[in-house]
């Protein structure tokens, strides 16, 4: 469904990313795991199409989107979820969500969608009048999957959805991903909560210093010795 | 409970359009001089509102917004001065030049990615350039400005001997100027315009085009904002670099809107209200050192950031109307 082919990306003169391949296939979730300033965050933002790649080849669905807007690759279906939320805080859980569903089919079925978020997250219906700057950290985490479901992905990346979670709200969010999974859609997951991560997912990839150290099924990477003592302490 | 603050909010209702009644009725007839204060604040309402469109609707804080103003104004009176061109027909192209010269800033200011501070001082700058550049051409007649020879009343040359007809204009610009806000904030467009002021990297990530509504807000601001100086130029019948394109008249567009509340419809208006007295008192205090009054708006202004940071709207709303918007929620 997506694939990505040896792309080279650099902020400025410095190489973040450097001969990264990846390969996602219809209803998978896939990680991508790795420590600080590894070129997560910049693998998903060129993806997305924030940040061009100075070499490579980025395929959605079998066309070339490398090089493509990021509102155009929104549109084709391929969303992703920014790290640390990104609310918009003065405006209410409801108007965050409806932002989310701009154009075309996703707009026309915006109130399906809202209810589907609702069921997701049953908690978001009590607050939809609240503002979203007001919500705890978990609730904003919400309403930004929410948000990003809104558009009708094919396809959704999160950039760390468990960062400055409490542990018990991070197990909801995994469940919430792995549902939103079984319903249909694709998923790209980065996380540095290595072990929640890898369960939910069939496969991984380990990112270090922009390149791709380790490459497998989660189960082993899980029993990878290199991958406990580096990201899971043990 | 509810009873008692409904009839509050009747009586205060009342005082509020009784208050509203006596300054644009009764004391502009009363006496000329306020009819004066009054057109100078409601034009510099309507261009708070035209600021407000830009940078409270979508977050791009302009603090050159002197540049559209003086593009309107030079334009139209060149126009008119040396073609003969009525003004009414000069206030259009001098608004298109505007928002030309705005897409052209705001193409270099949004493709560098050029944000808060920076963008302020872009548009500072380029305002700057525009000085300059007046007050060193012939066709802007330099530094000594252009007077407009005053033919006499008619509506096709925008002149009026009669101030009144002034005060209707000024109305009519704020009455469109208050319903273009109205109708964006209603629209998806305006639902683009605050997610990009709100976050935008969120906006991005949500497929909104942040690059070209960002350049659609300078535009429709810059367009109106020109349309402005046109009216500034026929009504004082004179122009300078300094009026023009300096940061003082820069200060002075985007103060109102801050202390009204910006992002909100009324407030330009709420705060040229409220300050054409305190600001006709200061200059009327501080006669004989020009340009110091500047010096209390730039108090004002801090004042206004302090403790008012939602400005006079959003303070009223807070505090008169807290019991309503909780209820709301619930």
């Amino acid at each position: 469904m997506l694939k990505i082919e040896h792309i080279d990306v650099f902020y400025g003169e410095i190489q973040i990313l450097s001969d990264i391949s990846l390969q996602i296939h219809q209803r998978e979730i896939v990680t991508v795991i790795g420590a600080n300033s590894a070129g997560k965050s910049t693998l998903l933002k060129s993806i997305a199409g924030i940040i061009k790649p100075k070499k490579g080849r980025i395929e959605f669905q079998g066309k070339d989107i490398t090089g493509a807007n990021d509102h155009e690759i929104v549109e084709r279906g391929l969303v992703r979820v920014p790290e640390g939320r990104k609310l918009f805080c003065s405006m209410t859980v409801l108007e965050n969500l409806e932002l989310g569903a701009l154009k075309g089919n996703a707009r026309a079925k915006r109130k399906e969608s809202i209810e589907m978020v609702f069921e997701l997250f049953p908690k978001l219906k009590d607050r939809k009048k609240q503002l979203a700057g007001t919500l705890s950290g978990g609730e904003q985490q919400m309403v930004a999957i929410g948000r990003g479901l809104m558009s009708l992905p094919k396809l959704l990346m999160f950039d760390e959805p468990s960062l400055g979670l409490a542990p018990l709200v991070v197990k909801e969010v995994f469940e919430a991903i792995k549902r939103i999974n079984e319903s249909g859609t694709t998923i790209l997951l980065v996380e540095q909560n290595v072990n929640y991560a890898l369960t939910c997912s069939a496969r991984g990839l380990v990112l270090e210093r922009g390149k791709v150290v380790l490459e497998g099924t989660a189960e082993s990477l899980l029993d990878d010795d290199r991958v406990r003592k580096a990201y899971m302490g043990i | 409970m509810r009873n008692v603050l409904t009839l509050n909010h009747r009586i205060l209702a009342k005082i509020v359009a009784f208050f509203l009644l006596v300054v644009f009725l009764v004391l502009p007839v009363a006496n000329p001089v306020y009819l004066h204060i009054l057109i100078m604040a409601l034009l510099y309402a309507y261009l708070g509102s035209c600021w407000n469109i830009l940078s409270g609707y979508t977050g791009q804080f302009s603090f050159g917004h002197t540049l559209f103003f003086g593009v309107g104004a030079y334009v139209s009176t060149i126009l008119f001065v040396k073609l003969g061109i009525s003004p009414w027909l000069g206030m259009w192209l001098g608004a298109l030049l505007s928002m030309v010269i705005s897409l052209f800033i705001g193409f270099l200011c949004f493709r560098y990615g050029l944000k808060g501070p920076f963008f302020a001082l872009a548009t500072l700058a380029f305002a700057e350039m525009f000085r300059i550049g007046a007050n060193n051409l012939d066709i802007t007649n330099k530094a000594s400005g252009i007077l407009i020879p005053m033919t006499g009343t008619s509506i096709t040359t925008f002149q009026f001997h009669e101030k009144g007809v002034y005060y209707g204009i000024i109305i009519v610009f704020n009455v469109i100027i208050i319903l273009i806000t109205f109708f964006i904030q209603r629209s998806r467009l305006g639902d683009y315009f605050e997610a990009i002021r709100e976050d935008e990297e969120a906006a991005q990530s949500l497929g909104i085009d942040t690059f070209k509504y960002k350049l659609v807000a300078l535009a429709i601001s810059a367009f109106l904002t020109a349309l402005g100086g046109t009216f500034y130029a026929q009504y004082s019948l004179y122009l300078d670099p300094h009026i023009c394109f300096g940061v003082g008249n820069s200060i002075e567009i985007l103060i109102r809107p801050i202390l009204g509340g910006i992002g909100t419809i009324l407030g330009p208006v709420i705060g040229a209200l409220c300050l054409a007295p305190v600001s006709e008192f200061a200059r009327e205090v501080l006669r004989g050192w020009s340009g110091a009054y500047l010096i209390i708006f730039g108090v004002i202004l801090v004042v206004a950031i302090l403790f008012l940071p939602d400005g006079i709207v959003g303070f009223v709303k807070k505090h008169f109307f807290q019991i309503k918007m909780e209820g709301e929620g619930r």
